[in-house]
């Protein structure tokens, strides 16, 4: 309901715009929305996979900047692009599992351990590999930086290529294969999931690592864009603000239980659009922030309102 | 099949299960009877390791105690438990599918049967769980534990709340169930269902077991039943 809300929303900013700005409609423009949401779309299909087993993941842009330091620093030193991929991978296993086990296992809510966690990468990755630094810079000659910000086709660059292939894969995974339906069983009614006898702990890890998987694509694509690998993208916490708007935008309720990949397209598609125009715009940060903060306030108000939450709806979840 | 002995359990600090003896031969209809509050429930749930069982709790022979629920269910114990435990969103069918067990092949009960037993459910196969009834819920979370082939069934309070004919399908269910086989530990409410259908009864006092014996030997004591059943 409240996807389509937003869906006529995104599509009225879009002629709005298309009047109001120069250049807005061009196919020049869609290309650099397209591009310049890649890694907002991938980092939104492992929220939204998270959010669906009715978990959250506030560690996830400190795991992108995690996972493309690590890939970084070792090609910058010397180690061959394989390997530091296979190392990048392994510490973003790595990652997915301690937030998993701290979840499932120690079982610590998922707001606090994946705060606790974001904290925990953001300091130790700074403090290991950056001296105490905040960023480092990518070699623009590394080939698999180059592959990255470049072109697959004419007219089709490879971030959005691989959009396209992570919102294929999700689809997958959330309607084809056993552990989606999983997923979505424990978001929708956690206590019977656990006590049928359903392997909830062992999908917490695998939501957990796909969601720290997409982080790593996200942060290889964002730092090969723009030549650097920046924990302030962390700190200032835009992005994470962003991924969470996408995800409620677009219709999947946080407490879990339901969500596709039609949600986080039509999320990303008002966001994308928005951010777009208010550049475009020339708006500061600060007023593209504050608008965002209040769509936010008028989208869960207006989800609050049609879908009303009666005691049924209360309790399927809660038990 | 099912051997329980000295079981204790606790929320908490509170002592809950206080030394649960119980057995389930095979092929066995046995009912747990008891007030509200006695324990049953936590009697079930220790069992699927959800409070933490202590105590000796073996299943064919292996012990079950200390393995967690999913790993339970996978030795053959399913648990349909008191709150309706339908996946409200996702529809019948895919919440039939869930029950199947990763690594299952075949077993004695399948979609086609849900759906001859209960034509009511297949029509509704594509709504969503929470669209059906209290007692359509109930007869989906007992087939959707079906589907993962258990051979011993628990099952909490499965009448509870319904009209009296849902009551009647219920126990048609459960005498179906006990034909194939499987075993049924049943926590019932309603005195008549369980006397009619259960092989073995036992009634649970504070935290234990206080009788057992047949159903009409539960009849033949009035002093267990003015202490422990009748309000
Ligand atoms: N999650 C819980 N936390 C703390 N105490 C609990 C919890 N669940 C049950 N209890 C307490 O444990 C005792 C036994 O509860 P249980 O649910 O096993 O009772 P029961 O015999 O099934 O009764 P009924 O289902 O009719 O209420 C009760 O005193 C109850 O208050
Ligand atoms: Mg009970």
């Amino acid at each position: 309901m409240l996807e389509r809300v937003v869906a006529v929303a995104a599509l009225v900013l879009v002629v709005v715009f298309s009047f109001a700005i120069d250049g807005f409609a061009t196919l020049g423009n869609l290309r650099v929305i397209l591009t310049n949401s890649a890694s907002l779309a991938i980092l939104s299909c492992g929220m939204a996979a998270v959010i669906i087993s009715r978990g959250l993941d506030l560690s996830l842009i400190a795991q992108m900047i995690a996972g493309a330091l690590v890939f970084s620093f070792l090609v910058i030193g010397g180690t061959s692009t394989g390997i530091s991929m296979l190392v990048a991978l392994g510490a973003m296993l790595l990652l997915g599992v301690m937030n998993a086990w701290l979840i499932a296992y120690v079982e610590i809510p998922a707001m606090l351990a994946t705060l606790a966690s974001s904290m925990f990468i953001t300091g130790l990755f700074r403090n290991t590999i950056l001296d105490g630094g905040f960023m480092i810079l990518l070699p623009r000659s590394n080939p698999t930086v180059a592959f990255l910000s470049g072109d697959l086709l004419p007219g089709l660059s490879v971030s959005v290529a691989l959009m396209l292939v992570i919102f294929a894969f999700t689809w997958l995974l959330l309607t084809a294969t056993t552990t989606g339906r999983i997923v979505q069983a424990m978001g929708d009614n956690f206590q019977a999931a656990r006590l049928s006898g359903l392997p909830v702990r062992t999908t917490t890890i695998a939501v957990y690592v796909f969601a720290a998987l997409t982080a790593l694509l996200a942060g290889l694509i964002t730092s090969s864009a723009s030549g650097a690998v920046d924990f302030r993208t962390v700190t200032n916490g835009t992005l994470l603000f962003d991924v969470i708007l996408v995800v409620v935008l677009g219709g999947i309720p946080l407490r879990g239980g339901r969500g596709s990949v039609r949600n986080i397209i039509v999320g990303l598609a008002l966001i994308a659009v928005l951010r777009n125009g208010m550049t475009l715009m020339n708006f500061t940060t600060q007023t593209q922030d504050m608008l965002k903060g209040l769509i936010l306030i008028v989208a869960i108000v207006t989800d609050n309102y049609l879908n009303p939450r009666d005691a049924e709806t209360d309790t399927a979840g809660d038990l | 099949m099912l051997e329980v002995r000295d079981l204790h359990a606790y929320y908490g600090k509170s002592h809950i299960l206080q030394g649960v003896d119980l057995d389930v031969g095979d092929n066995e209809i046995v009912s747990i009877l008891g007030r509200n509050g006695v324990g049953r429930s936590t009697t079930l749930k220790a069992i699927m390791g959800d409070p933490q069982p202590h105590g000796a709790i073996t299943f064919r022979g292996k012990p079950v105690a200390g393995r967690k629920p999913h790993e339970i269910a996978h030795m053959g114990i399913g648990f349909v438990p008191e709150e309706r435990a339908i996946f409200p969103t996702l529809t019948v069918e895919q919440n039939l599918l869930l029950g199947i067990k990763g690594g299952q092949t075949g077993g004695r009960w399948s979609i086609e049967e849900t759906w001859r037993l209960f034509p009511q459910l297949k029509e509704r196969a594509n709504a969503p769980g929470g669209a059906l009834s209290g007692g359509e819920q109930q007869m989906l979370t007992i087939c959707r534990t079906l589907m993962g082939d258990p051979d011993l069934i628990m099952i909490d309070e499965p009448t509870e709340g319904l009209a009296p004919q849902m009551v009647e399908r219920i126990g048609e269910l459960l005498k179906e169930i006990a034909r194939r086989g499987i075993s049924i530990l049943l926590v019932e409410q309603r005195l008549v269902i369980a006397m009619r259908i259960s092989h073995r009864v036992y009634v649970m006092g504070h935290g234990r077991m206080v009788f057992e014996g047949t159903p009409a030997a539960l009849m033949a004591d009035e002093g267990i039943r003015r202490e422990w059943l009748e309000v």
